[in-house]
């Protein structure tokens, strides 16, 4: 079944893509996916979380190690052809 | 009324048995289909060859029936297109290279078969492929989700077990060469990786 509502964590470069993957796959079931269409300034490879509340995305994506403009937590709704995507902020 | 038995096979295999009892001169036809994606490709044939169609679902199994319609005009018709197609995977990767790239590669790429109007019909798993089917994980995932819209997995029994893999498929159904390859080539395209 496709998911229209989760939050996604797109980077600046495919090297931290994987590194958060190896960090967030130890707590979370997550899914790495191609980089939505609606993002545009980031590299292919994105990390779906499971489904969660913001707050546990935000705590998620504050778990990693990295700089803050190195990658960016995204709120997505609604299917393929219709989906609406905002970023979200950890501050 | 004439009966094509196509339950368990995967597109574009019920329009190939049911187009056979057309071209026999079968003019009342009730083909046996168990997913919604060959009861559209079988309507849309029938109305390619001047045929009407109509179907009832019971128990997950779709009787489509097709009777020729005396007033079709042929040159009307629409073209049958068959979007059939089949992946032929061989590797664990996207790509020669050893690399943890190549295989966030193919976890994307399943999972974006999953999103895709026409998913694949058919998805063989071969060689160093069949790893991918004995893993638990966002791959088996994907191929479960594709196996519910109508996708038809198949791996490679010897392959399985020359990995030692023997009975560590999580999802399809363990073939032979000749299974395997007779669903890949039944499909309009194929896409090896």
């Amino acid at each position: 079944m496709e998911r229209t509502d989760f939050y996604v964590i797109s980077f600046e470069n495919t090297h931290y893509a994987m590194t958060a993957q190896k960090i967030l796959r130890e707590k979370y079931a997550i899914t790495v996916i191609p980089t939505l269409r609606e993002v545009s300034q980031s590299c292919g490879i994105s990390v779906m979380l499971p489904e969660m509340s913001q707050e546990e995305a935000v705590s998620a994506a504050r778990s990693l190690p990295f700089e803050p403009n190195m990658f960016q937590l995204y709120y997505a709704q609604g299917d393929k052809n219709n989906r609406h995507v905002e970023p979200v902020s950890l501050a | 009324m004439f009966v094509v038995d196509a339950r368990g096979q995967a597109c574009p295999k019920p329009v190939l048995m049911t187009k056979a009892a057309v071209q026999s001169g079968q003019e009342a036809i009730q083909t046996l289909v168990d997913n919604t994606t060959a009861v559209q490709n079988l309507t849309r044939f029938a109305a390619s060859v001047g045929y009407t169609c109509s179907h009832e679902e019971k128990d997950g199994i779709y009787t489509v029936t097709l009777e020729k319609d005396p007033n079709a005009d042929l040159q009307k018709a629409p073209a049958y297109e068959d979007t059939s197609w089949a992946v032929f995977c061989t590797e664990n990767r996207i790509g020669s290279a050893e690399n943890e790239l190549g295989h966030n590669l193919i976890q994307m790429y399943f999972y974006t078969l999953t999103q895709m109007d026409t998913p694949p019909s058919v998805v063989a798993f071969m060689n160093e492929g069949v790893e991918l089917v004995c893993q638990p994980g966002q791959i088996v995932d994907s191929l479960k989700a594709l196996m519910e819209k109508g996708t038809r997995v198949v791996v490679c029994g010897t392959c399985l077990n020359y990995y030692d893999l023997s009975d560590k498929a999580l999802c399809g159904t363990v073939s032979n060469m000749y299974e395997i390859l007779e669903a890949v080539t039944a499909c309009g395209k194929m896409m090896k990786i």
